[in-house]
């Protein structure tokens, strides 16, 4: 698909792409962003879209294809494009506080396959090794998972992200224990004051 | 006591098979990793004292157990440069024999270490295989080609069965600096040998410079992308591939090249003052808007089209002459007089036809009190193109009939040329059948009347094909 001659969102295009996937069971869409050239048609665009538009669609659609997204939580409405920022993962991640944070050594493959700086491969050596081994930071990057980025939204046998802390229950402080008086004018059978 | 004091060095030659007859004995007499220090015997390892001397005869010789996927990654693995492979490989094998499954336990600094060294290889071995860029030599035996290469890593080896396969009829040669392959096409055998110093391998040769060409001709210096560019290949490997020479300059050039290509394009179109409902009337009500080139500055008004919305046939003219700038009417001056005659002679119902013009506003140069024709430009011509096929759209005619070179241009690109193809059924990108013919006005502005005449019956048997093919089958 060329890219950025028409006036076409992202979100449109994303969603042509899904139904190619779907309806005529494509195996691979390429996005080729727009180049003017000479003497082209003079409803053409002047410039090209940047080269990063067709890089974050190309992302997106691996997520489409990989990761178990679907076309439409990738943009909204009233956003229709892909962020030139951030990769497409992040922003969703970012705008689904409510998924996080993901226990690496507990959830599910499609709740991994979300988390950002963890790819398709490393998910499933994920799966592999914590079957006899409880996975933490230092060993995720070892599994060249970017653990920076990622720490903000797992949950490593070390390690507990900001955001989760408010799961932490908070005890109460033990009130501190007083010996009672035997023979004060209060039964300290009964412990009444 | 300190260990490593006690290292045993171990001095192999730099080959997978050497390491493999190094490590057998070392293996079934258990001898742990950290116990031996194993070291290219060309790096001129550490003089030691042990070097080359057996492990001590071990009490028990164990079964010896070597995973044949360990040995088929550890082959890839040896081609590292890193000196410290031959130490890791066999600290890796000696760690399966107690943990069958180490391999899968990806987060083992040894395993990680293994992958990480594994990938690097791969990668390099990728590159190899596009990167080798052949040189013509001819001799008496024939042509032979030679290549100069430099890998990151020793992967000659791995590389060469890929070319082996791929030029299987011809002769070649890579040179490296660690060793050599040559091709013998006629004993179907690769033949290694020792590296070679670049200064022996072939220089340049003649091909070169049409590589070259062609790179610079496909280069699209509106997509460069340096960082993708560095990336997919490697600064390292741009000094033995001849077409990056150009690269500095084809870089430099880019943005200017972009630039000049995006001046040459035309700037304005009529598309823009387009209504949205593209119904005749409504068109020629939102012309008089139309501010798509230069032309409407010095207009009467902008010309429309004329003729029933449900015509069979369409003609298509250059552009309103004198008068018919000031009627705001088609084909009504002296061309459009000369039209309905020799349409009556074609037997066309002149009632029956829509008409109208490619250029919709009238140009011309003013010489005293008379203005006088001018032709349109070609970006004019484009400019003004959306109307024309906004009113194909609407009246959606049969056949479409070309008056002259500005309306075939119009419709077929500015390469059409006239005399080549008037008088015949084309299709054009906008209109399934259109013919081309001359402009009335050309009659009237011949020279002598011997070429008028020509012209004339040029144009009566073009409207005659016309007249013949409306109303016949596709």
């Amino acid at each position: 698909m060329v890219v950025g001659a028409t006036s076409t969102s992202d979100r449109q295009i994303l969603s042509t792409a899904s139904h190619l996937y779907e309806s005529y069971k494509l195996r691979r869409i390429y996005f080729s962003s727009f180049s003017p050239f000479p003497l082209g048609d003079a409803r053409l665009p002047q410039s090209a879209p940047p080269l990063l538009r067709e890089h974050r669609l190309y992302q997106a659609d691996w997520l489409m294809r990989y990761y178990g997204f679907r076309a439409a939580e990738l943009t909204t409405d009233e956003e229709p494009n892909l962020s030139l920022q951030k990769d497409p993962k992040l922003r969703w991640a970012e705008a689904h506080p409510e998924f996080f944070p993901v226990d690496v050594n507990a959830a599910s493959r499609e709740a991994l396959l979300r988390v950002p700086g963890v790819g398709y491969r490393n998910v499933s050596r994920i799966l592999r090794i914590r079957r006899y081994h409880r996975l933490t930071l230092d060993d995720l990057r070892k599994l060249n998972v970017r653990v920076k980025l990622a720490q903000r939204y797992l949950i490593a046998a070390d390690h507990l992200p900001h955001i989760a802390r408010h799961l932490v229950v908070e005890l109460p402080k033990p009130v501190q224990a007083v010996q009672l008086d035997l023979f004060a004018g209060v039964s300290a059978f009964s412990g009444q004051l | 006591m300190n260990l490593s004091a006690l290292r045993q060095t171990i001095l192999i030659e730099p080959t997978f098979d050497a390491w493999r007859e190094a490590v057998r004995p070392l293996l079934s007499a258990g001898t742990p990793p950290e116990a031996v220090d194993l070291a290219d015997s060309a790096n001129g390892g550490m003089e030691a004292l042990f070097a080359n001397v057996p492990a001590e005869p071990a009490a028990h010789v164990k079964a010896v157990h070597v995973p044949r996927s360990f040995m088929e990654r550890a082959k890839v693995v040896a081609c590292h440069r890193s000196a410290e492979r031959w130490n890791l490989l066999y600290r890796v094998l000696f760690r399966l024999q107690s943990d069958r499954s180490l391999l899968k336990l990806e987060i083992d600094e040894d395993v990680a270490q293994f992958r990480h060294l594994e990938n690097q290889v791969r990668r390099d071995l990728h590159k190899m295989h596009a990167f080798v860029r052949f040189r013509k030599i001819a001799d008496k035996s024939g042509d032979h080609f030679v290549a100069w290469y430099e890998p990151a890593h020793h992967v000659l080896a791995l590389a060469a069965p890929f070319f082996a396969e791929r030029f299987a009829v011809m002769q070649w040669t890579i040179l490296t600096p660690d060793a050599s392959v040559r091709w013998d096409a006629v004993g179907k055998e690769l033949v290694f040998g020792p590296g070679v110093p670049r200064e022996r391998a072939p220089q340049n040769d003649d091909f070169e410079e049409l590589w070259r060409t062609y790179y610079s001709s496909i280069f699209n210096p509106a997509r460069t992308n340096m960082n993708a560019m560095r990336s997919e290949m490697p600064v390292r490997y741009w000094k033995n591939l001849p077409e990056l020479q150009c690269l500095p300059k084809l870089l430099s050039e880019a943005d200017w090249r972009v630039a000049t290509m995006l001046a040459r394009q035309p700037k304005l179109t009529a598309a823009s003052f387009l209504p949205q409902e593209r119904s005749l009337p409504v068109l020629q009500q939102a012309i008089h808007t139309c501010e798509g080139c230069d032309l409407y500055r010095c207009t009467t008004q902008p010309v429309f089209g004329r003729g029933p919305a449900t015509a069979r046939l369409m003609m298509v003219g250059e552009q309103p002459g004198d008068e018919e700038d000031r009627a705001g009417e088609p084909f009504i001056g002296p061309a459009g007089r000369l039209l309905n005659t020799l349409l009556g002679e074609a037997a066309i119902d002149r009632s029956a036809v829509y008409v109208t013009n490619a250029v919709k506003h009238f140009k011309f140069t003013e010489r005293g009190k008379r203005r006088l024709h001018e032709n349109p430009r070609a970006s004019e011509i484009f400019a003004c193109r959306p109307w024309l096929l906004a009113e194909l759209e609407a009246v959606r005619p049969e056949l479409v009939v070309c008056l002259g070179a500005t309306a075939s241009k119009s419709l077929f690109g500015p390469n059409f040329g006239l005399m080549r193809d008037r008088g015949k059924l084309l299709s054009s990108p906008y209109a399934d059948r259109v013919i081309a013919t001359l402009h009335p006005s050309a009659i009237l502005r011949a020279t002598d009347p011997e070429r008028g005449s020509q012209i004339r019956s040029m144009l009566l048997s073009d409207l005659k094909l016309a007249s013949s093919t409306i109303g016949s089958p596709r």
